[in-house]
């Protein structure tokens, strides 16, 4: 990190946590080196960023204005370093794929396999993704294509329904609903949910609190959820319970002992798809969908159980 | 992945130059450290950027992609820096002054001095602006406020008028129009004007040429003036012509340059008002609205007011 682009991240750390002490906890810095380098940012700007009182530190109206810009710039930085992983990718013959819960050779076998063999030099990686948050853009940036639950739509993205398939509630086995062949939607409705993280996007988590079936959002547990393992721990430990496509829940259930899928009978389908940028350069990426779009290429939206 | 300092610098300005040689004379740095830096980001990134010929570099279709995200950031971080001067001038009680033309403080003697005697803590410094290019917001980036002829509208940019004033023809001593007592516009429209840079606003450039009144682009000259002296450099050697402001005309005359100035009747007048950037107009900046608001800031011209359409 140049030191200019250092200062600008300590100083973003230090807005948001609004205090140097936490803030240095969180740099791992010692707290007088993040002091000593907060002034020295100031002394070369010329201007002063903090206010610093008893209780911790604020910006000056300067700081905000600076910060709203040095902000853009780290990140029109990362967006640009983005793009150029995206290049080498492409490059060298690899494509890095997404998802969200269980990895896509195991819940979509078939697709993800086909893939492979017709690729036998391709470099494929997969990334395990947080729940979709902010702009499925920025959400999506560090891959070329993701599977899961189709996030908002965007202008310049483009999905590919690959799965339809039931919804499922997983429970915790200690739940008293636990042990249930299968639940109409309006036995559930009532229960404690999972809560997912306020920067989740609100659809996607609506639809996994079954807000969509209630027509309103459910009882929520205190603790917020960003990836799948944090569910699955809030779940446990709140005994609460969370909507998902089917195959995702069976597979979780199967992962992890102490939660079961439960299929239920009456709710809106769930439809897992592919997720990518309409401009993406990257042939594997045009290859994949092509894949899945072929109907006797094992991966239509039929097969996907 | 992070960049090493300077290489998006680097490599945007090699792209817009199209030649390492042009871009490593106008980065200030030796032609083998420039290629060597813009290697250095390829190997960094696992990717080619430029394709190299005789004749230069062309980007490759990657380097293309790449090229706007670079340019984002490079705007992005310059932008930030600039901010952070303006902040800091603000802090010391100094106002950066743009001016296209002529210097504010000679074009309306007394008006300035008048602000500098009001409000003695406020330091007014001056900065020379070439011609706007299409984008106002970057064109002011550096200065808190510019005195000019309306620039191009632009997303984030106020204007606050100052005045109306009419424009002169300037040409060279032996022009066949030079000793004229005053000219009308459908005299001139066949006339050679001073060429301008293609970086300048063509709506801008074309205001000078008398486009509108026209309806089509001027016959100009192979020059590519960015500046008001770059103009004035190239009518002392063309057989040629442009028209200027009042204030920019009469400050010209006071110099031996050679040029004559004749009154223009019946062109449109030109627009003379403040203009900045909406995130520089500080209280300092504001001080100086309000006094300009008032009347008392540059809004009588000295000469007669020349309207005649």
């Amino acid at each position: 990190m140049t030191a200019r682009r250092r200062q600008l991240h300590y100083l973003v750390t230090v807005a948001e946590e609004g205090q140097i002490t936490s803030a240095a906890r969180k740099l791992h810095l010692a707290q007088p080196a993040l002091s000593q380098a907060i002034s020295q940012l100031e002394a070369e700007l010329g201007i002063e960023l903090l206010e610093r009182h008893p209780r911790g530190v604020t910006l000056t109206p300067a700081g905000e204005t600076f910060l709203v810009k040095a902000r853009r710039a780290l990140a029109a930085e990362i967006d640009a370093a983005q793009t150029a992983q995206e290049l080498a990718r492409s490059a060298r013959g690899a494509v890095a794929i997404g998802f969200v819960g269980p990895p896509p050779a195991i819940s979509t076998p078939a697709l993800f396999s086909a893939f492979a063999e017709q690729h036998p030099e391709a470099q494929i990686s997969y990334q395990d993704l947080p729940f979709p948050r902010g702009s499925t853009r920025d959400w999506l940036a560090g891959v070329d294509i993701a599977l899961c639950h189709v996030p908002l739509a965007e202008e310049g993205l483009c999905s590919l329904a690959v799965r339809v398939e039931p919804r499922a509630v997983i429970v915790p086995l200690t739940h008293r609903l636990a042990g249930r062949e299968a639940l109409n939607a309006v036995e559930v409705l009532d229960e404690a949910f999972v809560s997912y993280h306020p920067d989740v996007q609100p659809a996607w988590a609506a639809f996994h609190t079954l807000d969509d079936e209630r027509g309103g959002p459910p009882t929520l547990t205190e603790d917020h959820a960003l990836t799948a393992l944090q569910m699955l721990g809030v779940m446990t430990s709140a005994r609460a319970l969370t909507a998902l496509p089917e195959l995702d829940g069976r597979l979780a259930g199967d992962v992890v002992p102490s939660v079961e899928a439960i299929p239920l009978l009456d709710a809106a389908p769930a439809v897992v798809s592919l997720v990518w940028r309409e401009e993406t350069r990257n042939p594997l990426v045009v290859e994949l969908v092509e894949l899945a779009r072929a109907p006797l290429a094992g991966a239509g939206v039929d097969d996907g159980v | 992945m992070e960049f090493r300092r300077g290489h998006l610098l680097y490599f945007v300005t090699v792209a817009e130059e199209g030649q390492i040689t042009r871009a490593a004379k106008k980065l200030h740095l030796a032609q083998p450290a420039l290629s060597q830096a813009i290697a250095q980001l390829e190997a960094d990134l696992g990717i080619e950027l430029l394709e190299r010929h005789a004749r230069g570099v062309r980007l490759t279709a990657a380097g293309e992609v790449f090229l706007e995200k670079a340019r984002t950031a490079v705007a992005a971080w310059s932008d930030a820096l600039e901010t952070a001067q303006a902040l800091a001038r603000s802090r010391q009680g100094t106002i950066e002054f743009g001016f296209v033309g002529s210097p504010p403080g000679i074009d309306s003697p007394g008006s300035l001095k008048a602000f500098q005697t009001a409000h003695p803590d406020i330091d007014l410094r001056y900065r020379e602006l070439a011609f706007p290019p299409s984008s106002t917001a970057s064109w002011l980036a550096e200065v808190d406020v510019a005195a000019c002829h309306l620039p191009p509208a632009d997303t984030g940019v106020w204007t606050q008028t100052l005045r109306r004033e009419g424009r002169m023809v300037l040409m060279p001593r032996h022009h066949r129009l030079a000793a004229r007592e005053e000219l009308r516009v459908s005299e001139l429209l066949d006339e050679t004007f001073v060429g301008f840079h293609p970086s300048v606003d063509a709506a801008w450039a074309g205001f000078w040429t008398l486009d509108r009144e026209r309806g089509e682009p001027a016959r100009a000259t192979s020059d590519r003036a960015a500046s008001p002296q770059e103009v004035l450099a190239s009518l002392s050697v063309r057989d040629a012509i442009t028209t200027v402001p009042e204030s920019v005309a009469r400050v010209v005359m006071n110099f031996p340059t050679g040029l004559v100035s004749v009154p223009l009747v019946g062109a449109e007048p030109t627009t003379i008002v403040l203009a900045g950037r909406g995130d520089r107009r500080g209280p300092l900046v504001q001080t100086l609205l309000n006094f300009a608001g008032s009347g008392q800031l540059g809004a009588r011209s000295t000469g007669q007011e020349r309207e005649r359409t």
